[in-house]
């Protein structure tokens, strides 16, 4: 799938764009600070429904406009998509697929998909569970139909057990906290399911990432494992690299955990068993890469993990996704960038942000379209 | 804005409370009555006023009622050894207007939800269970909306009821996933009460 035509009104830094692009390798050039990140979040919203850097919507409507719309045509499946976005400031959304009004982002981000690799993807390894969690569930909200609203009734109920958590005291005795079983139970039921999907998918993940790690770094032994929220409490952080995770037995493991750490929940008054505290945790020759890895592996790694995400979306859609390179080449040592550029090949449609030339030494120019941004506008160059 | 005659913006504001009535709709309904006469109005505001002094809940089941008991308590040709249990006495007219079924009602006046601190003894689940005591009640319909809140609700009335004895029915998955009973057509909910389950 490629992007032919792209729109912009008042979307972040831009009043007004109109760009037709072709689907090989397309450039930005410009300084830091003028936009071009802007401009690739506005081309992920455009088959995600969402911003990459989990900007809220009154993040991407230019400071002083009321709304802003990004239009643009994709070609997917032989045939054009004209998908228009009008979000206001008053939350409001309206989304038009070939010129009819549809209700669900879903309409047309279930068959749509673009991968971006920023130099936030480090956070990936590097930071809090939240973003390991986070790039799992993200793709399986693009692979998965159901997980979505699973996820929205997790949070639900995990909102409720703890709202009860915060009303229970240890002196009252009120007969609300007879339904603290109920909660548990629900968030059990639910929470299995999760845990089963991401589960299901760490195993196509783990496969991928061992191929690509070995790839970039000729045989490294690298693998990755699920870490539920209670060994995340029972190891002290330091986790072995055995007994993979099993789930035949998460749900006797899930109930007595919730028991036995209930009492900790009421102090601290926040559930803290769970898939919203799961984690993952990746191995470089057997030590864990967060602690022991050097940045270049670990930068290689957010890579990897993101060259799986884009394997799997691809197989999901069954379509070459599009790429956003924002600003990684910069990053990225001579020999790792080259084996980089040659994976993507020509086989997708690649948009390249670089603040200068001399990241893009590598990259046949003759063949790319080439644009300059710059006061707020881009240029074709 | 000059232009605001105080009186109608106080009604329009007044409009403005009612679920489902924006800006615009009170708008027009003010302008819409402001053409009537003054008797039409007369009745109008009496009958808002006449409806808040006269409603009020039954005594037993907490349906809505002109009188102590509600004409479903009233009606002696309903079996009384079956309770089906409905959040609010809105979904109480819903199933009545299918037909199908012929036991009383009990209406909780909310969900489980501790968020808004509602907990069983905000609902009127103590009332239930002394209900069932009294009537020797043989079977509980479980007539709730499958959300969240609506299915802890079920799954907490299940666990409490299940020891006394009584048999505990839920309604056949006919309604939509979290679907509202309140939109539910008459055929979908006379099926769903006829094709109950024991939870
Ligand atoms: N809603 C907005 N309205 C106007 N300008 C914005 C908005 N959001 C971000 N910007 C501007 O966009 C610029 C950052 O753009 P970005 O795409 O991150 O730059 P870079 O080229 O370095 O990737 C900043 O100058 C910021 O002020
Ligand atoms: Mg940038
Ligand atoms: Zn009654």
């Amino acid at each position: 799938m490629f992007l032919k035509h792209l729109e912009l009104k008042n979307f972040r830094n831009y009043e007004d764009i109109n760009l037709d692009l072709s689907c090989g390798l397309i450039l930005f050039l410009g300084n830091n600070g003028t936009g071009k990140t802007n401009l690739l979040e506005s081309i992920f919203y455009l088959s995600n429904g969402k911003s990459h850097r989990l900007a809220t919507q009154n993040d991407l409507i230019n400071h002083g406009s009321d709304y802003c719309v990004i239009r643009g045509i994709i070609e997917a499946g032989g045939e054009d998509k004209l998908i228009e976005i009008q979000l206001n400031n008053d939350g409001g959304l309206k989304i038009k697929l070939n010129k009819v009004f549809v209700k669900n982002k879903s309409d047309f981000t279930s068959s749509l998909a673009t991968v971006i690799f920023s130099p936030d993807d480090l956070r990936i390894i590097k930071s809090s569970p939240f973003y390991r969690r986070n790039f799992m569930d993200d793709i399986l909200e693009k692979t998965d139909k159901n997980f979505l609203s699973l996820r929205l009734k997790y949070q639900k109920i995990l909102n409720q057990r703890n709202s009860l958590l915060k009303s229970i005291s240890g002196f009252k005795v009120s007969s609300s906290n007879s339904t603290m079983e109920v909660w548990d139970e629900k968030l059990i039921e639910t929470g299995k399911l999760i845990i089963k999907k991401r589960l299901d998918l760490l195993k196509l993940i783990k496969i991928g990432f061992v191929k690509y790690m070995n790839y970039f770094f000729e045989k490294r032994d690298a693998d990755i494992r699920y870490i539920f929220s209670w060994d995340r409490f029972e190891s002290n952080g330091n986790f072995s690299n055995e007994n993979p995770a099993s789930y035949s037995v998460i749900d006797k493991a899930f109930q007595e955990k919730l028991s036995y750490y209930f009492k900790k929940d009421i102090a601290i008054k926040t559930t803290t068993i769970g898939p919203h505290r799961d984690d993952i945790s990746i191995f470089l020759e057997g030590s864990d890469i967060r602690s022991f890895g050097s940045q270049g592996e670990q930068r290689i790694a957010a890579i990897c993990l993101k060259l799986v995400e884009l394997d799997v979306l691809a197989e999901n859609i069954n379509e070459k996704p599009m790429l956003l390179l924002d600003d990684v080449l910069s990053e990225l040592d001579l020999e790792r960038k080259h084996l980089l550029l040659k994976l993507i090949g020509n086989n997708f449609q690649t948009f390249i942000t670089a603040a200068n030339f001399d990241y893009l030494k590598d990259i046949d120019l003759k063949y790319c379209e080439k644009f300059l941004v710059k006061d707020n506008s881009i240029i074709r160059y | 804005m000059t232009a605001q005659i105080k009186s109608i913006e106080n009604l329009i504001n007044e409009f403005r409370k009612l679920p489902g009535i924006g800006p615009k709709s009170a708008r027009r309904i003010v302008f819409y009555l402001l053409k009537q006469s003054e008797k039409d109005i007369s009745e109008f505001a009496d009958a808002l006023v006449d409806m808040k002094l006269k409603v009020k809940f039954c005594k037993n089941c907490y349906n809505l009622s002109e009188e102590d008991e509600c004409l479903v308590c009233k009606d002696g040709s309903r079996s009384i050894d079956i309770i089906c249990i409905v959040e609010k006495a809105s979904d109480v007219l819903v199933i009545e207007g299918a037909g199908e079924y012929k036991g009383l009602y009990h209406v909780l006046g909310g969900l489980l939800s501790p968020i808004e601190n509602i907990g069983p003894d905000e609902l009127k689940i103590p009332q239930l269970l002394a209900r069932i005591n009294k009537l020797n009640t043989a079977e509980v319909i479980i007539a709730v909306n499958p959300t969240v809140e609506g299915d802890s609700t079920a799954t907490y009335l299940n666990k409490i009821l299940k020891s006394s004895g009584v048999k505990v029915t839920k309604l056949a998955s006919g309604l939509p996933v979290g679907g509202d009973i309140e939109y539910a057509d008459q055929v979908t909910i006379g099926r769903a009460i006829s094709g109950r389950r024991e939870m």
